[in-house]
């Protein structure tokens, strides 16, 4: 996930949204470029005269002749080399939202034989903010070589299991207290270290039904601020106010997951329900267990034609037993994009809202402008509480606004997003971004 | 025509050649133009590795075999030119490992799929019509083809841009005179690249699953192409793998995708008695066939000279089945068709003057395939297809003896030697079976057969300068064979005289040692073979006379040459 945002509202929010319409046009023409290496299966042909083993490369070629037509089949030639599969390529993308644009090296190997697909990946990258993840999954997958009953309606998933590990370094994430009516002025940042090995199996067992789990290591690490300018969570904040900033244990983390969904192919799908039940543990100071239920509910509803309207809804409740805490660290937030670059409330500032539990309800409309470019609107409301009983107290945020987006195929998920968003009475936000444009992190149950 | 056609469907799959899916099927009571078993290409260091029926889902092909156009000219002329007058069809080996850098791992594009393996494929292939002429449009890779299939041209290219904003395809074609068609996609179709489909995209795109919905309910348009799935998709709780049976993606996951269409098809009964289905490959994915492509014709689109290739010849050849009702079961079709017949049979089919609308050059001449619905009422029921045979156990067995190709019997243990004894059986067979072939056309006995075929392993056993780069399997009458079996007497009598002349020199060089013994190797084992299959087939006295004395003849030929 890459994402660009930037407030307007003072002269760094601007310098930073201009930064991003800069940055957002580079990473619209490496998006264009994506479909080339969608379909580069194999290298542009070379004018015959020579063997191949003699010929010279694409690029050697546009060394001595500057035409125009060399120099789009050099790009090719070292757009293909950098997204190879296997071997060594380039990584372009974000470590998280805030991090700015990411690049970095990634490795891959692919084993395969009837039965069994075996991919390695792996990549580190840092970015111009100097985040930085390390990250390692080896994805096995399943293949049923055997027709199954439903086979008349479409082939279904396959089984798929990831062993994973990542390290990421996030210098400065933003959080600005607990609670729905937490004030942008008390904004403050924390060095945020994670690591996590872990494991998850998951399967379609209906055509309108996925399961899985997962079974993970997590080690946060809050980094101390040196710096004394920098107003740093743990100077401004104690314990009572952001739980966990004193000591960060280790975590055994088990998820269970469901996802229902309208049969057929995932790009197709107009209802997509996915429920996760989430157990941290903490294996040291055994102060910060505990449970949280996270529901992403969403309907894609197309009309007239041109049009379409997604709503979606996400809940996330935790539980604690008495005595422990959930820290703040890894609670859900809302505001731009979450960790997991996840839109949220997009008229406000990333990670702007914080708390143990959530609510979030997100309405769009989507009119195709030109192919695949649609027109959008959206409009977002959500809350954060300590507790489900208590989500009648604070504002209900609600913000709204309008851009474009880039859907490759109908009724897909958008690719790349450009929207300016209001109604947060804190300035409006402006955002671009996508998917990972380069070498993306494989694709775990928890993310 | 028995009824009128109102849907023509295309599903295009990838990177398959014919031999490589369909091949080893070839039979006495289906005598299609595949594998006689004992078709070879040269490796780079002169050994003739054979066709061997034992490919897998995936695994193989990691590395993806070349099909750009220089490695296509390569496995077709044995040179990046494309040109020169043969032997054809030997640089299949050779090219791949240029892409693996591995001798071993090279043979692989000889592997081919045994009967069984590809029950979809192959069922729907025997049971209704399968087209053993079918050429990729271009000798190059995915999108020029399947831009040819959309708009009879690749714009002059043969290369992989994806720029055909300006493509004018069969879709617009069929839009301007009124007839409704569709793009049934999974991830991606070439559609999301042509400019007039992209203006359009909810007229022209749509999903797999409503091709399955519109078959059920009798909506399909005039004019349907499906596209299976060209990546895997990956999402938090899910994995669909990649079906479209690029290599190295699981070839049975395609398998899948054509029962799909066919089980869609057949579930109303309206759809499936007024549609006509084809399944192709876009080309053969560098992938060993033993037909050469023919000439054709210049779609007429690019000034000649002004494009890096003339598009005066076809690529290599791909399995094209035709499935109708109207179809009788084992139709074989033997007209030349590539890609653009897609374009000409929708044409004739939906259009009231196809003779005026036409794309290119190319699809006006291309030949038509509806004349293949030649019953007058349709076939009841529906054919059941069956699960995939299991992977032969003797893999290994099978590869080594294909590196070895020709090798004697096997030195290791007892249960390394059963499994190859039954892995060469396997050979055996399908070679017996190739062989049988000729017979159902009237033209030779089985014994004429195996003369050829011995003939044919001579023929591959000599320097590939006095190769004839006869096509074998088109050799069906009488006087074809002598003219065959002449022209190896005569080649062998020359090269006997040379090695003669040329011993001292011509043993100096390893490789050329290398490929003579190969070929000798090959030639004795041939030679038993035939005489075990004479014995066996033909059963006649005279024959397993001469089959021995062929065998002896080209024994001494061996030992002479070693001389």
């Amino acid at each position: 996930m890459i994402a660009v945002s930037g407030q307007r509202g003072s002269a760094v929010g601007g310098r930073k949204a201009r930064g991003a319409w800069r940055r957002g046009l580079s990473l619209c023409v490496l998006l264009l470029l994506c479909p080339v290496a969608t379909t580069a299966q194999t290298p542009p042909a070379t004018p015959p005269g020579s063997t191949p083993q003699q010929t010279a490369s694409p690029c050697d070629t546009a060394k001595s002749d500057k035409s125009l037509s060399n120099l789009a089949k050099c790009a090719a030639h070292l757009y293909e080399k950098v997204t190879s599969k296997d071997g060594f390529r380039l990584v372009v993308g974000s470590v998280a939202p805030g991090s700015g644009l990411a690049g970095g090296v990634g490795y891959g190997m692919r084993h395969a034989n009837e039965t069994w697909r075996v991919n390695f990946d792996s990549s580190a990258r840092i970015s111009v903010r100097k985040y930085w993840e390390v990250d390692a999954n080896l994805r096995l997958t399943r293949s049923e070589n055997t027709f199954g009953d439903d086979d008349a309606t479409g082939p279904s998933g396959d089984l798929k299991i990831n062993l994973y590990g990542l390290v990421k370094d996030m210098q400065r994430l933003d959080f600005f207290g607990l609670g729905p009516e937490s004030s942008v002025d008390n904004r403050a940042v924390f060095h945020y270290r994670e690591g996590v090995v872990g494991a998850d199996i998951s399967k379609p067992v209906r055509r309108w039904l996925d399961v899985g789990g997962a079974v993970e290591g997590v080690f946060p690490h809050i980094v101390t601020i040196s710096n004394p300018t920098v107003r740093s969570v743990e100077r401004v904040h104690t314990e009572a106010s952001a739980p966990g900033i004193n000591t960060q244990p280790a975590f055994l983390h088990f998820v269970a997951f469901a996802g229902l969904h309208s049969p057929g192919q995932p790009e197709s799908r107009k209802l997509v329900y996915e429920f996760y039940y989430h157990v941290f543990q903490d294996v040291q100071e055994h102060l910060y267990s505990f449970r949280r239920f996270d529901a992403d509910l969403l309907h894609k509803l197309p009309f007239a034609d041109k049009n379409e309207i997604r709503v979606r809804g996400r809940l996330s409740f935790s539980e604690t037993r008495e005595g422990q805490r959930v820290p703040f660290y890894l609670m859900r937030t809302l505001g731009g994009s979450d960790i997991r670059g996840e839109d949220t409330l997009r008229g406000f500032r990333d990670y702007r809202f914080r708390d143990r539990d959530l609510i979030l309800l997100q309405a769009e409309y989507l009119r195709e402008l030109y192919g695949p470019l649609d027109f959008i609107t959206f409009y977002d409301t959500g809350k954060v509480a300590p507790s489900i009983s208590r989500f009648d107290e604070g504002r209900l945020r609600h913000t709204y606004g309008l851009g474009v987006v880039f859907v490759p195929r109908r009724g897909e998920n958008v690719l790349l997003r450009f929207y300016i968003a209001f109604g947060s009475g804190e300035g409006s936000h402006t955002f671009i971004g996508g998917g990972d444009l380069l070498g993306g992190r494989a694709d775990r149950l928890v993310r | 025509m028995a009824k009128k056609i109102e849907h023509l469907v295309v599903l295009m799959m990838e990177n398959r050649s014919f031999d490589h899916a369909l091949g080893f099927l070839k039979s006495s009571s289906w005598p299609i133009d595949g594998l006689n078993g004992t078709e070879t290409n040269p490796n780079t260091q002169g050994v003739q590795v054979r066709v061997t029926p034992d490919a897998r889902y995936a695994g193989d092909l990691l590395a993806d075999p070349g099909h750009d156009f220089i490695s296509v000219n390569e496995q077709i002329f044995g040179n990046s030119q494309g040109t020169g007058t043969g032997p054809f069809m030997k640089g299949f080996v050779k090219s791949y490992q240029s892409k693996t850098g591995n001798v071993t791992k090279s043979h692989n594009v000889m592997k081919c799929f045994a009967p069984g393996r590809l029950p979809a494929l192959s069922t729907l292939a025997r049971e209704y019509g399968v087209c053993d002429r079918w050429f990729s449009s271009v000798p190059g890779p995915t999108l020029p083809n399947r831009a040819f299939a959309f708009g009879a041209t690749s714009l002059g290219r043969v290369d992989m841009n994806p720029n055909y904003l300006t493509l004018k395809t069969i879709f617009e074609l069929l839009d301007s005179n009124g007839v409704a068609s569709k793009i049934y996609y999974t991830d991606w179709t070439i559609g999301l690249a042509v400019g007039y489909i992209i203006q359009r995209a909810r007229k022209f795109l749509f999903f797999f699953d409503d091709f399955i919905k519109d078959c059920k309910n009798n909506r399909l348009p005039a004019f349907s192409f499906i596209e299976p799935r060209f990546n895997d998709f990956s999402d938090r709780g899910q994995f669909f793998p990649a079906s479209d049976q690029h290599p190295d993606h699981n070839v049975f996951q395609g398998e899948k995708v054509i029962k799909a269409v066919y089980d869609a098809l057949t579930s109303n009964r309206q759809t499936w008695e007024s549609t006509l289905l084809v399944i192709t490959y876009d080309e053969h994915g560098g992938l060993y066939d033993h037909v050469t492509p023919p000439a054709t014709v210049n779609p007429g689109d690019k000034p000649p000279g002004t494009t890096t290739f003339n598009f005066e010849r076809l690529g290599v050849r791909v399995p094209a089945v035709l499935v109708s009702p109207f179809i009788p079961r084992g139709t074989i079709v033997r007209k030349v068709f590539d890609h653009t017949s897609i374009i000409a049979t929708a044409r004739k089919l939906f259009l009231r003057d196809p003779d005026k609308s036409f794309l290119t050059e190319r699809d006006r001449r291309a030949l038509t395939f509806e004349d293949s619905l030649t019953l007058a009422s349709p076939r009841q029921g529906k054919v059941t297809i069956p699960q995939p045979t299991n992977a032969p156990s003797n893999f290994k067995a099978g590869a080594k003896a294909s590196a070895r190709a020709g090798a004697q019997k096997g030195r290791a243990g007892a249960t390394r030697a059963a499994a190859k004894k039954e892995f060469e059986a396997e050979i055996a067979l399908a070679s017996t079976v190739g062989a049988a072939a000729g017979s159902q056309d009237g033209g030779l006995s089985d014994f004429q057969a195996t003369m050829i075929q011995h003939a044919f392993v001579l023929d591959t056993a000599l320097p590939s300068q006095q190769q004839t780069d006869t096509l074998v399997s088109a050799i069906r009458t009488e006087q074809d064979a002598a003219g065959y079996l002449a022209a190896i007497r005569a080649r062998i009598a020359e090269e006997r005289r040379q090695g003669t002349r040329g011993a001292a020199s011509s043993s100096s060089s390893p490789r050329a040692s290398a490929s003579r013994k190969a070929g000798r190797k090959a030639a004795q084992k041939a030679a038993q073979k035939a005489s075990q299959k004479s014995s066996r087939k033909a059963g006649g006295k005279a024959a397993r006379k001469s089959s021995q004395k062929s065998s002896q003849k080209s024994s001494r030929k061996s030992s002479g040459r070693k001389s």
